[in-house]
């Protein structure tokens, strides 16, 4: 049975919240009781005995859930499944791959190149677990390469509760249940259930190398159209590159730091198709781009995006002009930092996302410029990830719940602070910079204010929730799109979760 | 028009007299006190609250010779049930919301009251859990300090803390029963429908979904738990249910069927009564003296005589209403009935206790969409 965590208990304290300290809301909030499942069984029977009491089950894999879908559950029942964290392969390292929800995206890595010199094109952050990361969709730095996580998805294994209250053990795959395989392939599991497994019939070969390099810029020194330059010419590059393959083992970055941060950087690393990083062609190209900004030669970055708001300017920068410091390291290594702390101290937090179909333009531009140089947003950084390349394989947009196949770059906005007084001004900043930011001539004019799909944007991404979407009745289109995934979504929560048991703030409805 | 109309069964007589004699024999476990123009002076009834699915709370001043007077429309979500503080400040209110703020729930609503006018002032709203939707009644614990909501869209109940200055603080708990949900030839999802408070810390709810009451208990973390529940009526059969005021007793009706039933506290069932007329009951109220018993059915309202041994006997029908019931009330001082219809009016009835009978309907308000009512006495 699963070791369960009360509110006597000294553990709680710490059981009960999640990566974002924003959350649970207030004590009230605060689950009863957090069940640290070990295995299937653990799950299956913790799931019926929490069914059976009359209790919320919410289910989490690793905490990194951006909003407050697991710990605010006011006495209900937090399912960890951090312990449910095996990762496999078959005979000598061979397919098919398995990987529990509990997994670190860092193990995950290992465990794989260990066993099978195989890679899960997944996310950055080494704490990161699977369960949530790939059911919502899943990318990373190999994105661009080789499509994105629930691309690579096989089977699933989830625990749903029928009708009757009872809970059922499913394996779902194209041909079993394929409806909700395709559910879980981006609809994120804690729609329909509690996922225990993920399989992978075939993975891409693990990199063999990683090169990296970063450029930053000085808020000093930035005037408006320098920073229009920029913030165009980063993304000029990855829609004028879309579809050339050449350039999909490039996968940049740029993060908009708040002026008060000093500076605001760019990063790109690079694996060729090989899995070397010989031939530096392509990141010279890139990065040959911006020297007309008199960039300043970085240190290479740290790979996740979660790391850049606690960069601090390098010692000793040198102004390098026409040159690019590139280091080259071995992949794994790469993706085997920042797995320092499972259980972290936390951060208050909040995100909100974009998918973006073309290059910023400069009225985009000088929208964040002004955002960035006001107080307000002080703490914020716009996080811009190059996206297309193999994530935008059209026929992937009908056998999983990722729509967007059609995008150039995926923003993330992040704001992080400590201190609960500062709350509401922090909320004010990120909130008032998404407004303006898609408040311009090529946002929907009769969704300003939001990445509503059209030619320009293609709404956001589910596992970047913002619960403040759901002001807007339309909140679904930006996350599941405009055409028949939303109804597919709501039809498979109706069959598999008939109870609507496994709820959250932005779950699937199915009643308007 | 009265008739004369009693059967009971069997089985029920023998429940019953077995359940007397297991509380201690056929004493008699509560005294007729009929009301006087004494019970009359000590609890005037003051004003009215009656809520309209339209939006609105009305507030009806009641006058002496027994009239009302709309004296304020206050503007409210949508609110489906009504319930005062035990101290009559502040007026409760759930509001069968699909949505509010945005999130997928339903709320709640407190009201301060002015004593002097009966006006509402609000001071605060407030969210229940997510996915419970459409709160469809709710209670105030005996001490004041709690809110239990039972919510038919999420199949749940909600409890919520009541402040010191009124207000509703958040949710500290929100439970859905699932155990037996469906008998697999009639699924009935569950539907939570009425909440009576039994003690500060436990209450029974009733379930017209599944033709349950169920039984849950509050503890230190303001957390519930399920005790239980027990089989009252077919599923999918709205059940209501009255507390008696002077016993320890419950009264049960369904709307499928014409049986009252009287249980204890533990749910046990003392008797059945099967009404003559009528095929179901859509509402109860007892009289505070808990020696007469009022059952509202597609024929009327039958008059129900409870005896000093506490035994049910149908005594009369009173087939004289406008339109189905769906609300009944007695008031405290024992003299009135009031009703609601489902054609949007509330009337009052004259309850002549010696003789177990009503007057005539006197309308006293029209109401469209009325959905719940409370009374606030002096």
């Amino acid at each position: 049975m699963s070791t369960t965590v009360n509110r006597r208990d000294p553990r709680f304290a710490i059981a009960r919240r999640g990566r974002n300290l924003r959350f649970p809301s207030t004590e009230a909030d605060a689950a009863g009781r957090v069940e640290y499942c070990e295995n299937v069984e653990d799950a299956a029977q913790t799931l019926q005995k929490v069914i059976d009491a009359g209790l919320r089950p919410t289910v989490r894999s690793s905490g990194h859930c951006y909003e407050d879908f697991v710990v605010n559950n006011p006495n209900g029942a937090i399912l960890d499944l951090s312990l449910l964290n095996r990762v496999s392969a078959g005979l000598a390292g061979s397919a098919p791959y398995h990987v529990e929800p509990g997994a670190m995206l860092g193990d995950i890595y290992q465990e794989f190149y260990k066993r099978s010199n195989v890679v899960l094109p997944a996310g950055t952050c080494f704490t990161v677990c699977a369960g949530g990361h790939v059911s919502g969709g899943g990318y990373g730095i190999l994105a661009r390469l080789h499509g994105i996580t629930v691309d690579w998805v096989s089977s699933v294994d989830i625990l749903t509760v029928d009708i009757n209250g009872k809970v059922i053990q499913r394996t779902v795959d194209r041909n079993h249940e394929p409806e909700l395989f395709r559910a879980l392939r981006g609809g994120q599991g804690s729609n329909f259930g509690l996922i225990t497994g993920f399989t992978f019939n075939e993975l891409p070969p693990a990199p063999q190398e990683l090169a990296q390099a970063g450029i930053s810029f000085d808020w000093a020194t930035m005037t408006p159209e320098k920073f229009v330059t920029i913030v165009t010419t980063f993304g000029l590059y990855w829609e004028q590159n879309d579809q050339k393959q050449e350039t999909w083992g490039l996968f940049g970055f740029m993060g908009l730091a708040n002026k008060a941060s000093g500076r605001f950087g760019i990063s790109a690393t690079f694996t060729g198709k090989d899995g070397t990083a010989e031939d530096l062609s392509v990141v010279k190209d890139f990065l040959d781009r911006f020297q007309r900004c008199k960039p300043i030669a970085e240190a290479p970055p740290m790979s996740s995006a979660h790391q850049l708001a606690n960069r601090k300017p390098m010692v000793g920068d040198s102004v390098c002009y026409g040159e690019h410091v590139i280091t080259t390291s071995p992949w794994i290594t790469n993706a085997s930092e920042g797995g320092e702390n499972g259980i972290s101290r936390g951060v208050r937090a909040k995100y909100k996302s974009a998918y973006m179909k073309k290059a910023f333009t400069e009225d985009e531009a000088l929208a964040f410029y002004r955002m960035l140089t006001d107080d307000r947003s002080r703490g914020l950084v716009v996080a811009v990830d190059s996206y297309g390349g193999a994530t935008n394989n059209a026929d992937r947009a009908h056998d999983t719940a990722i729509p967007q196949r059609s995008s150039v770059m995926k923003l993330q906005y992040q704001m992080y602070w400590q201190d609960k007084a500062e709350d509401a001004s922090r909320l004010k900043g990120i909130r008032d910079t998404y407004t303006a930011a898609y408040s311009t001539a090529v946002a929907d004019q009769t969704h300003l204010g939001t990445p509503y799909p059209n030619e320009h944007y293609d709404g956001c991404y589910m596992n970047y929730p913002d619960v403040d979407m759901v002001e807007h009745n339309y909140w679904p289109e930006l996350y599941y799109g405009k055409g028949d995934l939303y109804p597919l979504l709501q039809r498979v929560k109706k069959t598999y979760d008939p109870h609507n048991i496994f709820h959250h703030s932005m779950s699937i409805r199915t009643t308007t | 028009m009265m008739k004369g109309n009693a059967s009971w069964t069997r089985r029920a007589f023998v429940q019953s007299l077995g359940s007397l004699c297991a509380i201690g024999g056929l004493s008699p476990f509560t005294s007729r006190s009929l009301p006087s123009e004494n019970s009359l002076n000590l609890s005037t009834l003051r004003f009215a609250f009656i809520a309209s699915a339209q939006g609105a709370i009305h507030t009806f001043t009641i006058l002496r010779d027994g009239s009302w007077h709309l004296t304020q429309q206050m503007s409210s979500l949508a609110p489906a049930s009504l319930a005062l503080s035990p101290d009559q400040r502040f007026l409760y209110v759930a509001n069968a919301l699909e949505s509010f703020q945005h999130r997928h729930t339903g709320s709640v609503e407190s009201y301060a009251i002015d004593p002097h006018t009966g006006h509402l002032s609000i001071v605060n709203r407030q969210a229940l859990a997510l996915s419970s939707t459409r709160p469809r009644h709710i209670a105030v614990s005996p001490n004041g300090r709690l809110l239990a909501v039972a919510v038919e869209g999420g199949a749940a109940y909600n409890l919520l803390p009541i402040l010191q200055d009124g207000s509703i603080g958040t949710v500290t708990a929100s439970l859905k029963p699932l155990v037996g949900t469906y008998l697999p030839a009639t699924p009935r999802a569950s539907l939570p429908s009425a909440i009576f408070f039994e003690r500060n810390d436990a209450f029974l709810a009733t379930d017209m979904g599944r033709g349950w009451i169920t039984s849950l208990t509050v503890d230190e973390d303001l957390a519930l738990s399920l005790n239980g529940h027990h089989d009252f009526a077919q599923s999918g059969e709205s059940i209501h249910m009255v507390v008696c005021p002077t016993a320890e007793r419950y009264f049960i009706a369904g709307s499928h069927d014409s049986t009252i039933s009287m249980v204890s506290r533990t749910l046990h069932v003392l008797q059945e009564l099967k009404l003559s007329s009528g095929k179901g009951s859509s509402a109860l109220a007892v009289h505070p003296s808990g020696n007469m018993l009022f059952a509202a059915t597609t024929s009327g309202i039958s008059v129900i005589n409870i005896d000093n041994f506490g035994v049910l006997r149908a005594s009369a029908s009173f087939d004289q209403m406008p339109g189905d019931i769906d609300r009944l009330e007695c008031s405290r001082n024992g003299l009135h009935l009031f009703a609601a219809t489902h054609s949007r009016s509330a009337f009052r009835m004259q309850i002549n206790h010696q003789r177990n009978a009503l007057s005539s309907p006197l309308k006293l308000a029209s109401i469209p969409f009325f959905t719940a009512i409370a009374f606030h006495y002096a």
